[in-house]
């Protein structure tokens, strides 16, 4: 049974720290609900592919890191909820894009533009050692730890192109 | 059993540490909490090279660290340290990209006070 004062002590904390957040809330971060979604899924993987290499880069942001990716890039990035093996992935925040004739930099991000990417496996990190010794006491405490990871196969870039047409080339598409 | 795995995490170590559970046990147990406190650390000291290298690549094309951060910070573009340093190794041209949209913005208030960024003596 919860006491009273305790939910009114929480409440006041939440209000306090939220009006902490408000006021030092820098320009980086306009509004969280201002960015799209980091990812949503597309459908799944249909069978087996093979992916090219293109000269294009992407800036993604994907939980609290950003990765620099192309395609057939495998990224280990934390684990992403909700997506199964073999889901396809759209990234919606592009920070940059680059291509070998031009770059496109995000204001913080490129509208319209994304990456898709396959979960190619959900798995375990490799374990670490957690452990504490305080000396002359008598006292250790030995823990382990496995991290979970989303392995996401970059399959293309959106947004930019990457080759740039020539003249002709236009002449001809109009 | 224990034993066996403290000379396991023992592998690698000089003389009698390796081999003798009596001098390794004091090792391993050393060795965790170094490897604690420096999991920690490595974050700390990835963010200081990765700074050393958009510094030297900045300073490349005229303009130091610190504008360079304040005028990517006053854009708004949220491209991050690690990136930033990535990019400057690999995508050299894209590089430019930013620092020459960082010198445009900021020729709009130099103009005011006139100066230039990183002084007479390095050019």
């Amino acid at each position: 049974m919860e006491s009273r004062l305790g939910l009114l002590r929480s409440d006041f904390a939440g209000q306090a720290i939220q009006s902490a957040r408000q006021a030092c809330r820098s320009i980086y971060s306009d509004a969280e609900d201002d960015l799209p979604r980091q990812y949503s899924k597309a459908g799944r993987v249909d069978g087996p592919y093979t992916l090219k290499r293109t000269p294009v880069f992407a800036v993604v942001e994907i939980g609290p890191t950003q990765y620099k990716v192309s395609a057939d890039d495998l990224v280990y990035a934390e684990k992403l909820k909700g997506v199964t093996v073999n889901d396809k992935v759209t990234l919606n925040r592009v920070l940059m894009l680059g291509s070998r004739y031009e770059t496109v930099i995000g204001r913080p991000i490129v509208p319209e533009a994304f990456v898709s990417a396959a979960v190619e496996e959900q798995i375990l990190d490799g374990k670490v050692l957690v452990f504490h010794k305080r000396r002359r006491k008598n006292s250790k405490k030995m823990k382990g730890h496995r991290q979970e990871l989303t392995g996401l196969r970059i399959l293309e870039v959106h947004g930019i192109e990457s080759e740039q047409a020539t003249p002709a080339e236009e002449a001809i598409a109009a | 059993m224990r034993k066996e795995r403290i000379l396991e995490l023992a592998k690698g170590f000089r003389g009698r540490r390796k081999n003798c559970i009596r001098v390794a046990r004091p090792a391993v147990e050393k060795a965790l909490v170094y490897a604690f406190r420096d999991r920690r650390q490595k974050k700390r000291d990835m963010r200081t090279l990765w700074i050393q290298r958009i510094s030297a690549a900045a300073r490349e094309h005229g303009v130091k660290y610190s504008n360079l951060m304040h005028g990517l910070q006053q854009d708004n573009i949220m491209i991050n340290r690690k990136v930033l340093s990535e990019l400057a190794m690999y995508e050299p041209y894209s590089f430019q990209a930013l620092v020459d949209q960082v010198k445009f913005m900021r020729a709009g208030t130099a103009a005011l006070s006139g100066s230039s960024d990183l002084g007479p003596a390095l050019a």
